[in-house]
């Protein structure tokens, strides 16, 4: 029932009541792994006592990079607030979701739960006194079809020729579908539009605090991917799957409030915008090459990052400009924020806003004020005019942003030991795989040549 | 015979086209044709036709997929056409989902009877799903407005019947349903 799903606070009780009042079938514990793919366990209406008792252990060492396999028993511990129920497919049995904190068997919160870093981070900003870490994304996606197989092909609807079946496109459906799905699951939707790309799309929710964006993150692409396979289509969230047209980015705005007010906005700044706020511009700035790996996680992130794509290439600041790399919306007031515009959908929610919090709050605790804004088009400046302005640009490949991590004490620091091991090695191992592979260019370019 | 729209979708051309012909003779509205699994899921959902008439052989991996999802989804009805050997595997889409096999050879006499068959059915369905659904908004009108004119009763010292006036009277100048009057009522009076 549609009251049900929406964002409420349960308990223990309320889940088990509504679990059988609805006969839910099936329940999956959810939980992140550190490259920010969903798993889970699935259990049956019976064994959601014992969940709920947070009595469910599962292999921790199945799960690449949580463990190796003798340290692998973990404890799953839901969050009642996620409980939801999925709208889709009832007749096969109801099936809900609780999204859950990762626990090693002593009690103590495990290391490389992503959703633990994020929570750590929001700590800190706690104990910097500020109270809410408020974030809202803005997720693009590529809807593709699928061939007779269900597999997914790089053609969109657009040039496939589908004009015959009348005014209304598959994507605009599809999408239709999908906001009327996360709506049922308790979203609330700001905007659903058709992107500049031929098959791209956008839908932004409203903003929320950082643990629970963070979750919902996680819910939206499932909820896009399942829509989209319903509808006869793959959507993906790849940075960039076809070269030549735009990318797809996850632009990401944040504020901090402190007792009820923004802590961004400042009326007599003549830019409206506080101390704070110049500070955390400044934080980010220093620290984006350090955390560009986890904002910007796959190898084909950097294929969007450049040139003429509207995508952010150069680290710079600007509350005129539509496309710096970060960039101050209009808005003041209660909905003054910072916009940071190169992560991609393909980085791990928790890792990437945890980055950008504490990037942040360095430059708040450290009083880092940024350079001065870049009104100008960057991309029209030459090189050398560029350095002259201080301006430096992001790492230009996955390897040159790990290079740069590998280095990065504030990393570190940031992901905790466990995970930025992990994740590192992870990374060296991805882009050995990709250096040695013989690509289509290389052979295009050189087969006949040579 | 009920009119509908039905697309079909056979492995090969011929099949297509020859169903198309039977089909349409019979006064029915062949609204598309495919020839892949995931084509005929995507018209599916954006034309809504009555029924699908489906090739097993289409695409074995995942046509059974697709019939799933229109009914689950409840984008149409589905006719599966498939060999005897197939069909055994098949048995349990009709119990569970309601999806009927077709053996082939199709015998065109027995084969529009059961195209007649699943029309007839699937009107009937979706008329007696409309009565329950009316029927729903119903039973939850009368409770609403039954609570909404107790509070109004209790706390405005009205008549019964000045209560269901009032609420009847606010229904109608603002165009909003007496449902909704009676929610917005109860939920103020039970803050």
């Amino acid at each position: 029932m549609k009251g049900d799903n929406i964002m409420a606070k349960y308990n223990k009780e309320d889940i088990l009541k509504i679990v059988k009042e609805q006969d839910v079938k099936f329940i999956r514990l959810q939980f992140t792994d550190i490259f920010g793919m969903l798993k889970n366990v699935a259990i049956t209406a019976e064994q959601l006592e014992k969940a709920l008792d947070n009595k469910c252990m599962f292999d921790g060492s199945s799960i690449e990079g949580f463990v190796r396999i003798e340290e692998s028993d973990m404890y799953l511990r839901p969050d009642p607030d996620t409980f939801v129920i999925f709208p889709w497919r009832p007749q096969a049995g109801k099936v809900a979701r609780l999204i859950c904190d990762v626990y090693n068997p002593d009690g103590t919160p495990f290391e490389g739960d992503p959703r633990y870093v994020l929570k750590r981070a929001l700590k800190k900003a706690n104990d910097m006194g500020y109270d809410i870490f408020n974030v809202g994304p803005e997720c693009e996606f590529f809807l593709f079809l699928t061939d007779n197989d269900g597999k997914p092909t790089t053609v969109t609807h657009d040039n496939a020729g589908y004009f015959d079946l009348g005014p209304v496109d598959l994507g605009e459906n599809a999408r239709r579908d999908m906001c009327l799905v996360l709506e049922d699951m308790g979203f609330e939707i700001e905007a659903s539009h058709h992107e500049v790309a031929p098959g791209q799309h956008e839908i932004d929710f409203k903003y929320g605090d950082a643990l629970t964006t963070a979750d919902s993150i996680m819910t939206f692409k499932l909820v896009v991917k399942t829509i989209a396979q319903r509808n006869g289509l793959h959507a993906t969230f790849m940075p960039k799957p076809i070269y030549g047209i735009n990318g797809s980015g996850m632009h990401t705005n944040a504020s901090l409030f402190k007792g009820g007010k923004n802590a961004f906005f400042d009326e007599n700044d003549p830019l409206q915008l506080s101390k704070e706020a110049y500070w955390f511009v400044g934080g980010l700035l220093k620290n984006m090459k350090s955390i560009a790996a986890i904002t910007n996680p796959v190898v084909n992130s950097y294929k969007r990052l450049v040139p003429g794509y509207e995508a952010p290439v150069y680290l710079a600041w600007s509350a005129r400009n539509r496309s710096p790399l970060i960039r101050i919306p209009a808005a003041r007031g209660l909905a003054t924020r910072v916009e940071l515009r190169c992560p991609d959908p393909a980085c791990n929610p928790y890792l990437e806003i945890a980055a950008v919090l504490a990037a942040g709050l360095d430059g708040i605790e450290n009083k880092i004020d940024p350079p001065n804004s870049t009104d100008k088009n960057i991309f029209d400046m030459s090189e050398e005019e560029r350095l002259k302005e201080g301006i430096e640009a992001l790492p230009g490949s996955l390897k040159e942003a790990i290079d740069v991590m590998k280095k990065s004490e504030f990393a570190r620091q940031v992901l905790g030991e466990h995970i930025f091991e992990k994740y590192i090695k992870a990374k060296d191992e991805e882009w050995d795989n990709y250096r040695t592979k013989v690509s289509e260019w290389e052979l295009e370019q050189y087969l006949t040549k040579y | 015979m009920e009119p509908a729209r039905i697309l079909v979708a056979m492995s090969n051309e011929n099949s297509t086209k020859k169903l198309k012909v039977v089909l349409n003779a019979m006064g029915y509205q062949v609204v598309e044709q495919a020839n892949n699994a995931n084509d005929a899921l995507r018209k599916l959902v954006n034309l809504r036709p009555d029924l699908a008439v489906m090739d097993y052989n289409l695409s074995p991996q995942n046509i059974i997929e697709v019939a799933k999802i229109a009914i689950e989804d409840k984008l149409c009805d589905v006719i599966l056409i498939a060999s005897s050997e197939q069909r055994g595997s098949l048995e349990y889409l009709k119990s569970k989902y309601d999806i009927v096999v077709v053996e082939k050879p199709l015998h065109k006499e027995i084969f529009l009877n059961t195209v007649e068959l699943v029309i007839k059915n699937r009107k009937k369905v979706l008329a007696l799903e409309k009565e329950i659904e009316d029927l729903k908004d119903t039973i939850e009108t009368r409770k609403e407005v039954e609570q909404a004119k107790g509070h109004l009763m209790k706390e405005l010292n009205l008549t019964e019947e000045e209560a269901f006036r009032m609420i009847q009277k606010q229904s109608m100048n603002r165009g909003v349903k007496m449902k909704e009057i009676a929610k917005a009522i109860n939920l103020t009076y039970n803050l």
